[in-house]
């Protein structure tokens, strides 16, 4: 795993390696002292796009987010997709520009109490800095749906690391229950540890200036022994120009079946889309086409590798990944992966049948993974259909 | 006179309470299955197993209440619920007072329901299993009709009701659709 | 005539679903069992209750043995 800094511009990782806080300060400067509402414009005017990988409004989210010394703030670097690096390498690398965004955040809707919500191997490097400056810490297990902003906001409140119920949007408080032993939620506002370290930028250099010179962190898959580089780059690179910088030949890029951008639940692309950019750009200007940016996970496919078959073993993965508490998740998702391996096979039906099951569990659930499973199943069988299907499907041998 | 008036409506409320106590574990371990029974849809089960139970209840005060004004039962209010603190019979009496608290908490907290936890009104309805052999072995204690063959006889008949239930309730297809599910959930 | 604020929601918490099934007896018009006994409606988490259901929804809510339904 290793990070490659380019610090020709100022961006998150503009004060290098390991940066401690004289570092993080000289590159910097201090806290940026910004009134709320010149902030909260900038950050509307940037259009940034959370980092988390639902690439929802930051601006958004904020000033629909319930204020006072009730609403808690949460920094999510609990990465739960096994593909991506990029928030562990922002905690260990730029940490002092990850709790600057934090506590803009935190000053913005009058909380008092900001949380840095960490995997485990995080947790030494940052502990001491977050205790500093203020901030809770609390620790994610390595799920997949630890990830979860929901499963961040009941870490915090009861220490599961599980999605939970809502019939309110996070950021706005649960009404009260009928139960006198438990108290009501409160507004719990979750942020990826990118987009605050990108906010945190945008207090000290403003909005045109993230428009021309603002980045993204992606996760590259080398698929060698050089394992995955995390990168800083422009936002709306595309696809081909991040896997050229990351040290890809032309050829390679060409000689790759697909690749799959943005994480599990993200889109396969190959072709002409190698150049179309990732992600939503401030202004929105040509957004319509762009592909959503989702994790910054770029994984591109060996040449031999069958792009239905690296599916089916993501979406039993993801399958398994299931938080074990909803009934159409933890029943229909199985089917699905199962399903969708029967779909490789060639087997007929079986992406009928897919479909149907992707129907079954959509929206039936306290979390969105099982939408994003099925979408992500519907999207590769679309994009790899018999006729366009780079390889064929395993074959039964049979006794002659 | 009016004493046997009592006497006997201690005895026949009772052997009914007995009864309906029976039927309320059956229903209860029925409405636990999510089934339907035939005829009776899902909700009903649970509503007649809600129905039936209330009415135990009140068998059960009613046979208490009985017993309060039998002159010749030698109990007194505290011993209705602190158990085994009556002058006689202190043992089968206080079996019956164990029924009867915890079917009253039984009863409190299913009306509570809506303003307890999940768990809590869980652990109650636990008690459950506990009442029935609690109220049973009361009954051929305390009961004035236990040496008669038509009442051991019900005794028998519940028992064998109980031990149906039990053995349903334990079988690994016992709930509706579990041979369709990977397993049950739990949040 | 009733207007959109007044239409109520019944909202399923899926953390406390068990599948019991009462619900798709109770509200058959908006919820039916899926292949493994879940209450489904084509609108997923969140089911919109017309003022002539609401009554049913009500009842659905409060005899759900896991307490798994709200209407809002």
């Amino acid at each position: 795993m290793t990070l490659r800094l380019d610090l020709s511009t100022p961006q998150v990782f503009a004060a290098g390696y390991h940066a401690d806080l004289a570092a993080h300060r000289a590159t910097f400067g201090d806290f940026p002292q910004v009134p709320a509402d010149t902030l909260l414009a900038q950050v509307q005017a940037s259009c940034l796009d959370g980092r988390g990988g639902a690439g929802f409004s930051t601006y958004t989210k904020l000033a629909g987010t319930e204020t006072g010394r009730k609403t808690t703030v949460i920094a999510n670097a609990a990465e739960g997709e096994y593909l991506s690096f990029k928030d562990r390498m922002l905690l260990e690398h730029a940490p002092h520009l990850v709790l600057d965004g934090l506590l803009l955040a935190s000053a913005l809707v009058g909380s008092s109490r900001p949380v840095l919500y960490a995997r485990q191997e995080s947790m030494a490097g940052v502990a001491a800095l977050a205790r500093a400056r203020g901030v809770e810490l609390i620790q994610a297990p390595g799920t997949y749906i630890s990830g979860e902003a929901s499963a961040a906001a009941r870490t915090y409140l009861q220490g599961i690391s599980k999605p939970m119920d809502r019939t309110t949007r996070l950021n706005r408080a649960e009404p009260g229950t009928k139960n006198v032993f438990r108290a009501e939620r409160g507004p719990i506002l979750v942020h990826n540890v990118e987009t605050l370290a990108q906010l945190a930028l945008i207090a000290r250099y403003g909005s045109d200036w993230f428009a021309r010179k603002g980045t993204r962190l992606f996760t590259v898959h080398t698929r060698t022994g050089a394992g995955a580089l995390v990168l800083e780059l422009p936002h709306g690179s595309s696809t081909r120009e991040i896997l050229l910088k990351a040290g890809f030949t032309g050829f390679e890029i060409a000689a790759a079946p697909a690749v799959l951008t943005g994480g599990f639940s993200g889109t396969w692309v190959k072709g002409e889309t190698l150049n179309t950019p990732l992600g939503a750009l401030p202004g929105g200007e040509g957004s319509e086409q762009a592909i959503a940016a989702g994790t910054g996970i770029i994984y591109p496919l060996l040449q031999k590798e069958d792009p239905l078959t690296v599916a089916a073993s993501f979406l039993n993965y993801l399958a398994a990944e299931n938080a074990g508490q909803c009934g159409p998740c933890v029943n229909g998702l199985p089917a699905l992966a199962d399903a969708f391996t029967a779909a490789t096979l060639g087997i007929p039906g079986a992406a009928a049948e897919v479909a149907r099951l992707g129907r079954g569990v959509s929206g039936r659930g306290m979390c969105k993974h099982p939408d994003a499973t099925a979408r992500f199943a519907l999207h590769t069988l679309e994009t790899f259909t018999p006729a366009n299907r780079p390889s064929r499907p395993p074959r039964v041998l049979q006794n002659s | 006179m009016t004493n046997e008036v009592f006497w006997a409506i201690a005895r026949s409320t009772g052997v009914m309470s007995l009864l309906l106590l029976t039927a309320s574990v059956a229903l209860g371990v029925a409405t636990r299955s999510a089934r339907p029974l035939p005829f009776i849809p899902r909700f009903a089960v649970m509503q007649i197993h809600r129905s039936v139970s209330l009415l135990s209840l009140v068998f059960v005060l009613v046979h208490v209440g009985s017993l309060l004004f039998d002159r010749y039962s030698g109990l007194n209010l505290l011993d209705f619920f602190v158990p085994f603190m009556s002058s006689s019979d202190a043992l089968t009496n206080g079996l019956g007072t164990l029924a009867l608290d915890l079917l009253l908490a039984l009863a409190i907290t299913g009306i509570l329901r809506a303003r307890i936890s999940e768990r809590l009104f869980h652990l109650v309805h636990w008690g459950a299993y506990a009442c029935w052999p609690l109220a049973l072995a009361h009954g051929l204690g305390s009961g004035s009709d236990s040496g008669e063959s038509w009442f051991l006889a019900l005794c028998i008949g519940c028992i064998g009701v109980v031990a149906l239930a039990l053995v349903a309730r334990l079988r690994s297809r016992f709930m509706d659709y579990s041979h369709k599910r990977t397993r049950e959930v739990r949040s | 005539m009733k207007t959109a604020l007044q239409e109520k929601t019944l909202h399923i918490n899926w953390g406390k679903c068990a599948g019991r099934g009462l619900c798709t007896e109770l509200l058959e018009e908006k919820l039916s069992a899926d292949e493994w006994g879940y209450p489904y409606s084509p609108e997923g988490t969140n089911v919109r209750i017309p003022a002539e259901l609401e009554k049913a929804a009500r009842q659905a809510a409060s005899d759900c043995p896991l307490r798994a339904l709200k209407l809002i």
